[in-house]
């Protein structure tokens, strides 16, 4: 038994070569998250009053410092939602933030994120973040780690409060759906 | 056991082998955006998640380890985790009054470590006393902080090798309950409630109990040789139980927080001492309990640029006046103790951002502090609510009459303590992409140690996207503890003439207060490297070397001496050793990797650590280490073998021919498998199962208790097998 353990603690740390082309690739978290967020645009539907006109970006806002980097950026290089361009913000203090549809809320945030989700509580906004217990709090999205995936769970209670409609699709596959506020 | 050649070639081949390929950022997320919802969250997530765990930006040399890691690993308490930390040791059932000492870059001391629970300070002041055991509880943790090296420079004088934050939940976080409940080996019972609510206006309430006891193993049955020799007085059946509580309550309303912590130990009063000198039974025991009550208050502005962070805190530790020994040195009869520190303190710190890049911390701390120092052996209870004096303690052995009639009773000495400190500290960043960097210092005026200034320097730089450099300094001032100064025990016997007369008073040993310590002083350089070799290959080299003044060694035997008017044998107690010198260097890999279905995330550290003082190795520190585990995930189920490798191992205590005691190289093999949410509705009901010392080793510790009455290195556990189950709600 003890040679099979340290057999398997070596061979751990031989590495599958995965090929480029393979879903199951290791990719950075930053890039998966930031591909989440995107995707959340087309599973979320916003009240028509969201949004100033037809024209109206639909905006994805990043509060405090960015764990993304170019990766969200990238995600919505081009893109559209629902026929409305994306574009993304970044507010570095709470005194700075201005109305957006989807509201991620860095880690630094922590602390605040009780008052600051009072705040946004009747806004049409996406709120999402890491923080432990976001959803909890009255976040709409919060991203978790397991198993060494990218995983999220759902406050469809703060949702619907924030007139959010989320598909059907997207609490099927969330890790937990939380119904109650 | 294994020998520890056994473990070479894994390792090495371990250290050679990399080959995840790389991916380019901007490629990457054009990949992930053809991926359906579904195969995106089948996406494995490289080191890179694993990385951003790790305080790598910060100029510090710290650990980071999540709540995630935590349950992973099945760390239940602070003990099981600095078990796994690089450069840390503990040295387990070695000690009567500590019950396990922790050495952290090769200096030994459970005081010279600060513990904290979300930022309020639990251990004592000054490096005072205290068992460091199942009692620091991380049952409500979200992420433990580990800073490595003196912080004096932001936590006080006596922030001396690290600074350990424990930060829990908040109720909103936990929002229900989580009860746990485990049993197993030597009727080991552990158990833990936790709960969380958000209340109305946004505050939210936790509260988390957790209570773990067991009879512990027998072990005259594991190590009969160590435990063959009989005490001279009627046998009792071996006890050696030990036991542990830690509640804890937080509030918190918007800006203002509030807290309870409590904490309480039990082990026996024997550990680490041979059975024919110390009584393993029941009455037997050493029990300390610790209690912080806290305030704070934040208040930060809309635009941030300043913080104001206010907190007032009281915390008593005191050890339990049934606390006693039954040994040789109290003539096997009830040798109680008793000591207590109180403590005020109130701190104020102003964190101004002075531009994007520079963030300046301004503070002031204030500490009123109240001590009984370490009482010598009372023959009854002490009883808290009376003074010293009245109580009638006399000097065990003293209490006799001699030939003329007159009493030779000697009052026990007891030694209160009242000192201040007040600090002010201030400490100025810098923070841009790639490079951060801090230089802070802190006055501190204690009134009995005089003024001391500690600074803090360090430097992170990341001259390539996978590569970061950290260099640090700093320093740090312990003033001696008043267990060290005043602390004092040992009985006297009668002497007589040939008639059997009473004619004096003799002692053949005393452990005597030395008031004239002097306060130790650090100075530590370290230096490291982290490299990203691959997305799922992490590599990090720390280096460290440290400067020791005039430091402290408890039990230091001085040959014969007096003490009130009466001979002594051998006269003990705590001195100031002279100059320390510690350096070592650790090499560490960390990987995430898949088999199949598996995540694999293997992790392997290589500590060399050397140290001298006045020219004699340091004690309670191997000069080879690995500590090594392999995390691994499929869907539910996860396990975590993990091993520590020690090699020899001295302590501080000599044996009859004056040779440093030492305790062998070991190889201790520990692993917790997990099996989560078996049913998610209406409860998650996770089940767990631990196994520490899996291959039933026998191993032995560094020995602390001094002298022949001592184990040469202390005996530790055969194999424990705890099972239990976790249900959230």
């Amino acid at each position: 038994m003890r040679a099979l353990l340290l057999s398997l603690l070596a061979a751990s740390w031989v590495s599958p070569s995965l090929a480029a082309s393979d879903p199951r690739r290791p990719s950075g978290v930053a890039e998966v998250k930031a591909v989440f967020l995107f995707n959340f645009t087309k599973f979320v539907e916003w009240p028509p009053e969201a949004f100033a006109d037809p024209a109206s970006p639909l905006v994805i806002g990043v509060l405090g410092p960015d764990p993304f980097g170019p990766a969200l950026d990238e995600a919505v290089a081009g893109e559209k939602a629902d026929g409305r361009r994306v574009e993304v913000v970044r507010f570095k203090s709470l005194d700075e933030l201005g109305p957006c549809h989807i509201l991620f809320i860095a880690a630094a945030y922590e602390e605040r994120a009780p008052e600051l989700l009072r705040r946004l509580r009747r806004d049409a906004t996406l709120t999402v973040s890491d923080i432990p217990g976001f959803t909890a709090r009255g976040g709409v999205v919060q991203f978790l780690t397991e198993g060494g995936r990218v995983r999220f769970e759902i406050s469809q209670a703060a949702a619907e409060r924030a007139g959010l409609r989320v598909s059907a699709r997207l609490l099927n596959l969330a890790s937990v759906v939380r119904r109650r506020p | 056991m294994a020998p520890p050649t056994l473990l070479r070639r894994p390792l090495l081949a371990s250290l050679i082998l990399t080959s995840i390929p790389l991916a380019a950022a901007g490629g990457e997320v054009r990949r992930l955006k053809q991926l359906s919802l579904e195969e995106l969250l089948d996406v494995p997530i490289t080191a890179a998640s694993q990385l951003a765990e790790r305080p790598s930006g910060a100029p510090w040399s710290a650990h980071v380890v999540t709540e995630e890691t935590l349950r992973a690993r099945g760390y239940s308490t602070l003990l099981d985790l600095l078990e796994d930390l690089p450069q840390f040791e503990v040295q387990h059932k070695d000690s009567e009054t500590r019950r396990n000492i922790v050495s952290v870059r090769g200096l030994f001391g459970n005081e010279r470590l600060l513990i904290l629970y979300d930022g309020v300070r639990v251990t004592p002041p000054s490096g005072n006393i205290y068992a460091l055991s199942s009692q620091f509880s991380l049952r409500d943790a979200k992420r433990v902080e580990i800073v490595l090296g003196p912080m004096s420079a932001l936590y006080g004088p006596d922030a001396f090798s690290s600074v350990i934050n424990i930060v829990t939940k908040k109720g909103g976080e936990l929002s229900g309950a989580r009860l746990m409940g485990a049993g197993g080996a030597y009727g080991t019972t552990d158990a833990s409630l936790s709960a969380g609510t958000s209340l109305p206006g946004g505050g939210e309430f936790a509260a988390t109990a957790h209570r773990y006891a067991s009879d512990e193993p027998s072990m005259p049955r594991y190590y009969p040789g160590d435990f063959a020799g009989r005490p001279p007085v009627p046998a009792r059946p071996f006890d050696a139980g030990t036991g542990s509580l830690f509640a804890h309550a937080r509030l918190t309303l918007r800006g203002f927080e509030t807290g309870f912590l409590h904490m309480e130990e039990t082990h026996p009063s024997a550990t680490g001492v041979r059975p024919e000198f110390s009584l393993y039974a029941g009455p037997a025991r050493f029990h300390t309990h610790a209690s912080s009550l806290y305030a704070k208050h934040a208040f930060v502005t809309d635009d941030e640029l300043w913080r104001l962070d206010s907190q007032a805190s009281y915390r008593s530790h005191e050890i339990d006046p049934q606390s006693r020994f039954i040994n040789s040195f109290s003539l096997f009869r009830d040798a109680y103790k008793y000591a207590f520190d109180r403590t005020f303190e109130l701190r104020e710190q102003l964190t101004l951002r002075v531009s994007d890049e520079v963030p300046l911390v301004l503070g002031l701390s204030y500490e009123d502090n109240s001590s009984l120092a370490y009482s010598a052996d009372l023959d009854h209870p002490f009883d808290p609510s009376r003074s010293a004096d009245s109580q009638g303690f006399l000097y065990p052995g003293s209490d006799v009459t001699d030939l003329n009639g007159a009493p030779l009773g000697i009052p026990v000495d007891f030694h209160y303590l009242q000192f201040q400190n007040l600090g002010a500290f201030a400490q100025l960043g810098f923070k841009r992409p790639g490079l951060s960097a801090a230089l802070g210092a802190r006055f501190d005026h204690n009134t009995r140690y005089g003024d001391a200034v500690n600074p803090r320097a360090g430097v992170a730089w990341e001259p390539a996207e996978r590569l970061t450099l950290k260099v640090n300094y700093g320093e740090a001032f312990l003033a001696p503890s008043p267990f060290r100064s005043h602390g004092h025990f040992g009985s006297f016997t009668p002497t007589t003439n040939g008639l059997g007369q009473v004619t004096g008073l003799r002692s053949d040993f005393f452990s005597l207060p030395n008031p004239g310590l002097r306060p130790e002083k650090l100075r530590e350089w370290d230096a490291g490297a982290s490299w990203r070799f691959t997305e799922g290959l992490w590599g990090a080299l720390n280096g460290y070397y440290a400067e020791v003044t005039d430091l402290i060694q408890d039990d230091v035997v001085s040959g014969p001496g007096t003490f009130k008017g009466w001979p002594i044998a051998a006269v003990s107690g705590s001195v100031n050793r002279g100059f320390a010198r510690t350096h070592g260097v650790t090499a560490r890999l960390d990987a995430l990797t898949r088999a199949g279905r598996w995540a694999l995330k293997p992790n392997a550290a290589y500590t060399y650590s050397d140290g001298r003082v006045d020219g004699e190795v340091l004690a309670y520190s191997a000069r080879h280490s690995v500590q090594a585990g392999l995390e691994a995930e499929c869907g539910k189920v996860s396990l975590y073998p993990r091993l520590v490798l020690r090699g020899r191992t001295y302590s501080a205590t000599k044996d009859p021919q004056g040779r440093l005691q030492s305790s062998a190289p070991y190889v201790l093999v520990n692993t917790h498998l997990r099996y989560s949410d078996i049913v998610t509705e209406p409860l998650r009901l996770t089940a767990f199962l631990g196994v520490s010392n899996l291959f039933d080793s026998r191993y032995r510790n560094a020995a602390f208790t001094a002298g022949s009455v001592g184990f040469p290195a202390a005996p530790q556990d055969p194999r424990r097998v705890v099972g239990g189950v976790e249900v959230a709600f």
